[in-house]
């Protein structure tokens, strides 16, 4: 059992034993580690403030619901979260309505001014670590990563959007997240990778 | 769609970890992942990655945890309106719903107990392997419990026992294999309130007078979980006790159901 005056202190993972056993504020710790984070990343993908609150709801809503789909063994708790959120806030945005302005806003700002990576990612006051190894990948591997994740664009949007072959697109997100998992490591950062 | 190869499958898995790929390619990707352990590992990597990029995001919004808390509850006010054409909310209606027939479930499955206790197996408890972590156990597994309890479903020499309430509605589902392995499933048990928690019996020995052995504690809303139990069985029962779970039972089944 979490004790109640353990969980500051407490793992992730003993959180979600005690979100199994019906115990609020092992929720309520969670939440307040997380839910910042969850908000964030949903607000950026759907633009809204009520959307992204709802998704925020039914992430912590589902973790309560069921906390046994969360495997400790892979991945982190946060990534687990923030995995579930841009599911949800994707599936959202990729309405048809939403995907014809997105793509529109998305072609423009791509058109006019290039994709200012230095603006959708830069300000996200990412770790010292995480900005350096995100400065390890080329142009072309940090436009499709931030349209495809940020953007929550599928790799063939982000193909049509940066005018270039899907199978580059496909290739380049997956080197791209390999080259940053390679700096990550070499900058110390732990994860399952490292191991 | 032209079925894709595993070196294209693998190619997909950056873009499959960013949701970045359409339904079908999904599918396909999923599929795969089920049957590569390397990929799952690789997937897991890049949801992890992807963590670190997105913002760290301050304070969680204390307005959204009102509305948690009140759903949990039970008695969640009307959701804030939503300004845009997206439907939303589907899995928050759904959690309401439940929770609301759950506790009608509970209400009922109690009365029906009381009313129908004298017609339920007569269950000697014995001590035996018994376990009070299932939850903390299966947590460990996540999705690959029930790919797990998916495959024993179809194979060979598996029994199943399908647990029913008193008045006869199936309440959970057993599975047991060969080697010894068994899956329980909820699939109409109510959430017991806090304190309490499922424990699941396996029944053996003469079936005029069975023997209740612990196969472990499922907690107050089993979902899914894993026990071991290896010999020849008769059924098994649910009952409800007293958190963490009890070495001797002195309550009925709020479930029971032979193995066929």
């Amino acid at each position: 059992m979490v004790a109640k005056e353990d969980l500051r202190d407490a793992s992730d993972a003993r959180l979600v034993v005690g979100i199994g056993r019906f115990r609020e504020d092992a929720l309520a710790e969670a939440y307040r580690r997380h839910g910042g984070a969850v908000f964030a990343l949903s607000r950026r993908l759907t633009g809204e403030r009520a959307l992204a609150e709802e998704v925020v709801q039914e992430v912590f809503l589902r973790l309560w619901n069921e906390p046994d789909r969360f495997d400790p063994e892979r991945g982190s708790l946060r990534s687990y979260l923030l995995a579930h959120a841009h599911g949800r806030s994707v599936d959202l945005i990729r309405a048809e309505t939403s995907r014809r302005n997105r793509e529109e806003r998305d072609a423009r700002m791509t058109a006019e001014s290039g994709y200012d990576l230095e603006r959708e990612v830069w300000d996200l006051a990412l770790a010292d670590q995480v900005r350096d190894a995100l400065g390890s990948l080329s142009d072309g591997e940090r436009a499709a990563i931030e349209l495809a994740y940020f953007g929550g664009h599928t790799y063939r949007e982000v193909a049509r959007l940066l005018d270039e072959p899907e199978g580059t697109v496909k290739s380049r997100i997956r080197a791209g997240l390999g080259r940053l998992r390679s700096s990550l490591v070499d900058t110390g950062i732990g994860g399952p990778w490292s191991s | 769609m032209v079925e894709l190869s595993r070196d294209e499958l693998r190619e997909l898995l950056g873009a499959y970890a960013l949701d970045a790929v359409d339904d079908d390619e999904r599918v396909e990707v999923e599929r795969f992942l089920s049957t590569d352990a390397q990929a799952r590992a690789e997937v897991t990597e890049y949801r992890e990655l992807a963590s670190l990029m997105a913002n760290a995001g301050g304070d969680a919004p204390v307005g959204v945890w009102d509305r948690i808390t009140s759903s949990i509850h039970g008695d969640m006010p009307a959701l804030a309106p939503v300004p845009s054409p997206v439907a939303v909310s589907t899995g928050v209606d759904e959690v309401r719903r439940r929770r609301r027939s759950r506790s009608l479930r509970i209400a009922a499955a109690i009365a029906a107990v009381a009313a129908a206790a004298a017609v339920v197996l007569g269950v000697k408890v014995t001590q035996q392997e018994h376990r009070i972590n299932n939850l903390a156990r299966a947590l460990g597994r996540g999705d690959g419990l029930q790919q797990a309890y998916d495959a024993a479903k179809g194979q060979p020499g598996a029994r199943t026992a399908v647990l029913s309430e008193p008045r006869g509605a199936a309440s959970a589902r057993v599975v047991i294999l060969p080697d010894g392995n068994g899956y329980f499933s909820d699939e109409r048990l109510g959430a017991l309130p806090a304190g309490r928690t499922y424990q699941l019996w396996v029944l053996v020995g003469d079936p005029g007078s069975p023997t209740a052995i612990s196969a472990g504690v499922l907690g107050p809303a089993p979902r899914l979980a894993a026990f071991r139990y290896k010999g020849q069985v008769l059924g098994f029962a649910v009952t409800d006790e007293q958190d963490p779970g009890v070495v001797k039972s002195q309550n009925q089944p709020v479930a029971v159901g032979k193995i066929v």
